[in-house]
């Protein structure tokens, strides 16, 4: 009858076999502590400094040549009447590292009678996935591959104004540029009470 | 000593010196399946409870949650407090999509406004309350890459991720230290005269087994497919071009007349017994009420044909001699392309007819034909129907083929050039022809009376001026008359009256 006599190496190995668990436990259980402490703390806007730099996402160039963010309205069209046409491009700018799904929706019309105006403002939106180095501005001399209305025909009115409703353009990772041309034509139907009206609108894109 | 000890040393075995590399192996693998099982367990026990896991698989919430990352979210939340923190829900624009995004404020209507902390913008489409699924309580982070490799296809991340598992697993048995004998656990159990202590295997096997057992379950969970679901936090970005405007002034019907430079433009907008019509025209071609501006002439109207071009005026003609003439004593000579307008209401079932503005000589009056000379005309028949007639040797004329005789205010335009006549009402062409020449002649341009002699061969009603050109008949239009306009040289466009009408 053999008895199992332990050496001292022995026992340490087996202890340091039996407080790893332990340790990896511990360990996990840390990363958890600290990852759960950095995601859910109840704090507010505290990763938005790098985007307020400039390092945004999407941008466009409001029909010039600077992107930005937000860019000042490439229709300014007044003195309008009816049957007026006019059509305009601007060039969109993504920068997401992943792929996505662009859409341009509009945000709320406001204005004089603006609802009414809106409903006899006919638009036209079609848009062609360009090259890095695109630029095309509001002449949309460089545009070329679209079809007048492939992603939206309509009145400014019924034009979708949610990401959900819209029409979209896929977008592949890495810097993108998308040409959209919009056109419009004030219905030459118009009634006559939309004189003094003025029709005003933010016009978003969106990648999701 | 010697004797009794010798046999015995003989059944011990001297353990060989052990290999540090095999215990740091083994030490190494034992950790990385415990802390592997570790981070598994506690995704998946929270789901016992009524808790949600989500596997984040993009990276807008990043630097604090990263895909990959297993996020741990507590049902019900109280939404009133969940300003500020993360929350998942089902993504109002991407329908059975969860959503992992920290809410920035609450809505009028009680909706929720998410942003991804990596996002610059908040998402657009504000959140339901009904469509929060939790409040994210705990993050485990990494535990879901594999998850995110098996869906992007990053195969090699893969398969190294399954490789370290079972090299974690080989190292950890092979760090199974011999007995005194020299037999392995698992063979032991093979050994008749030495049966393995049941409580020493299990002591001695536990941290090896316990993890890899937990992995197992927790695989096995997985992969059927109710185990973790995926949460993006989806990239998404916004950028606005703001503040496109669509405007259309209230257009002067009176400024777009003269915009376009007329001959003459009496707007008819007198008051009292004024005896004088003005011309709204830089061109100061007045006329003159005849036989004077009296009220028994005249009614100065407040009603007149425009409708936001107000207030405005016009004038009803009273009697048969009441007419308006170029005040200038010079004729000239009528042109071969020009534009002439009226306004006019006539009462339902007026059957008088008569000449609303013409070019006649002689200028005041009316002389026998013979004498005389009328075309370049716009009159009513005795069915209230409209015409626009020129004299070229025989009578040309367009007719509204409808009665306007209605008390309603009605604009009537007549254009001649060298692509023919046209015959507008209301700014719609309701007539044309080739015709582009009309009676060369010298005059003056009139409005409300004139001669009408053989023009009277579709009159079809009451006053009917006949087809005998040799009698003199004057028709006056017993009627309300407004903005008598007169473009001599230039026939408007069937846009700029449509737009002239438009803007009345």
């Amino acid at each position: 009858m053999a008895y199992a006599i332990d050496t001292t190496d022995q026992r340490r190995r087996r202890a340091l076999r039996a407080i790893t668990p332990l340790a990896a436990l511990l360990v996990a259980a840390l990363l958890i502590w600290q990852g759960s402490n950095a995601a859910f703390s109840a704090t507010t806007d505290n990763t938005n400094d790098t985007w307020a730099t400039g390092n945004l996402v999407l941008t466009n160039n409001g029909g010039g040549t600077v992107y930005a963010g937000s860019t000042a309205a490439l229709f300014t069209e007044s003195n309008r009447k009816p049957g007026d046409t006019g059509v305009k491009c601007i060039t969109v700018n993504s920068g997401g590292s992943l792929a996505g799904n662009l859409r341009l929706y509009r945000g709320a019309i406001t204005g004089t009678n603006g609802t009414a105006l809106a409903g006899f403002i006919n638009v036209t939106v079609d848009a062609v996935v360009a090259t890095p180095a695109t630029n095309v501005q509001a002449d949309c001399v460089g545009y070329a591959g679209g079809t007048t209305g492939g992603t939206f025909s309509g009145t400014l009115n019924s034009m979708p104004t949610t990401y959900a409703a819209a029409t979209g353009v896929a977008v592949a990772g890495g810097t993108q540029r998308i040409v959209y041309r919009i056109g419009w034509t004030i219905n030459a139907a118009a009634d006559n009470t939309v004189q003094s009206s003025s029709a005003i609108a933010n016009l978003n894109w969106e990648i999701n | 000593m010697t004797t009794i000890t010798e046999p015995i040393r003989s059944e011990i075995h001297v353990p060989e010196p052990y290999s540090r590399a095999r215990l740091a192996a083994g030490i190494l693998g034992r950790a990385w399946l415990w802390f592997l099982a570790a981070c598994l367990v506690v995704t998946l026990i929270p789901i016992v409870f009524g808790w949600h896991s989500y596997v984040i698989v993009t990276g807008s919430m990043e630097p604090g949650i990263s895909a990959g990352d297993v996020v741990l979210a507590s049902p019900d939340p109280v939404i009133e407090e969940t300003v500020g923190k993360v929350v998942t829900f089902e993504n109002p624009s991407r329908e059975g999509h969860i959503l992992t995004h920290r809410v920035v404020s609450i809505e009028e209507d009680r909706s929720l406004v998410t942003k991804g902390d990596a996002n610059p913008t908040p998402d657009s489409v504000h959140v339901p309350r009904e469509s929060v699924t939790g409040l994210g309580r705990l993050l485990v982070q990494f535990v879901g890459l594999p998850v995110i490799w098996f869906l992007t296809g990053k195969w090699l991340l893969l398969l190294l991720h399954l490789v370290l598992l079972v090299g974690a697993v080989v190292a950890t048995v092979l760090d199974y230290e011999p007995d005194n004998h020299g037999r392995r656990p698992w063979q032991r159990r093979i050994d008749q005269h030495q049966p393995a202590d049941p409580k020493r295997l299990l002591s001695r096997s536990a941290p090896s087994i316990t993890p890899i057992l937990i992995l197992a379950i927790a695989a096995s969970f997985g992969f059927r497919g109710d185990g973790i679901p995926t949460s993006a936090a989806a990239f998404s970005a916004i950028t606005a071009n703001t503040g496109d405007s669509w405007t259309i002034p209230n257009w002067s019907y009176s400024t777009e007349i003269n915009n376009l430079s007329p001959y003459l433009y009496w707007k008819l907008d007198e008051t009292g017994t004024a005896g004088t019509a003005a011309d709204a025209s830089p061109n100061g071609r007045t006329g003159t009420y005849a036989p004077s501006g009296a009220a028994t002439n005249f009614t100065r109207l407040n009603d007149g044909g425009l409708v936001t071009d107000t207030p405005d005026r016009a004038v009803q003609l009273l009697t048969t001699s009441s007419c308006i003439y170029t005040t200038s004593t010079t004729s000239i000579a009528a042109p071969q392309t020009f534009t002439i307008i009226a306004w006019f209401r006539a009462p339902t079932g007026y059957t008088g007819g008569g000449k609303m503005l013409g070019f006649e000589r002689p200028q005041t009056g009316v002389s026998a034909p013979t004498a005389g000379a009328y075309d370049r005309h716009l009159y009513m028949d005795g069915q209230g129907r409209v015409w626009f007639g020129v004299y070229n040797g025989a009578h040309v004329g367009l007719s509204s083929g409808t009665g306007l005789n209605n008390n309603q205010w009605h604009m009537a335009v007549g254009t001649q050039s060298s692509a023919g006549m046209r015959l507008y009402i209301d700014g719609v062409q309701v007539g044309t022809n080739t015709n582009t020449v009309a009676e060369t002649q010298n005059g003056w341009w009139r409005a409300g009376c004139g001669n009408l002699s053989g023009w009277g061969d579709q009159w079809g009603g009451a006053n009917d001026p006949g087809i005998d050109s040799a009698t003199s008949h004057n028709r006056p239009f017993m009627a309300s008359l407004d903005e008598i306009t007169v473009y001599s040289g230039a026939a408007l466009t069937a846009q700029q009256v449509a737009f002239l009408y438009w803007a009345r």
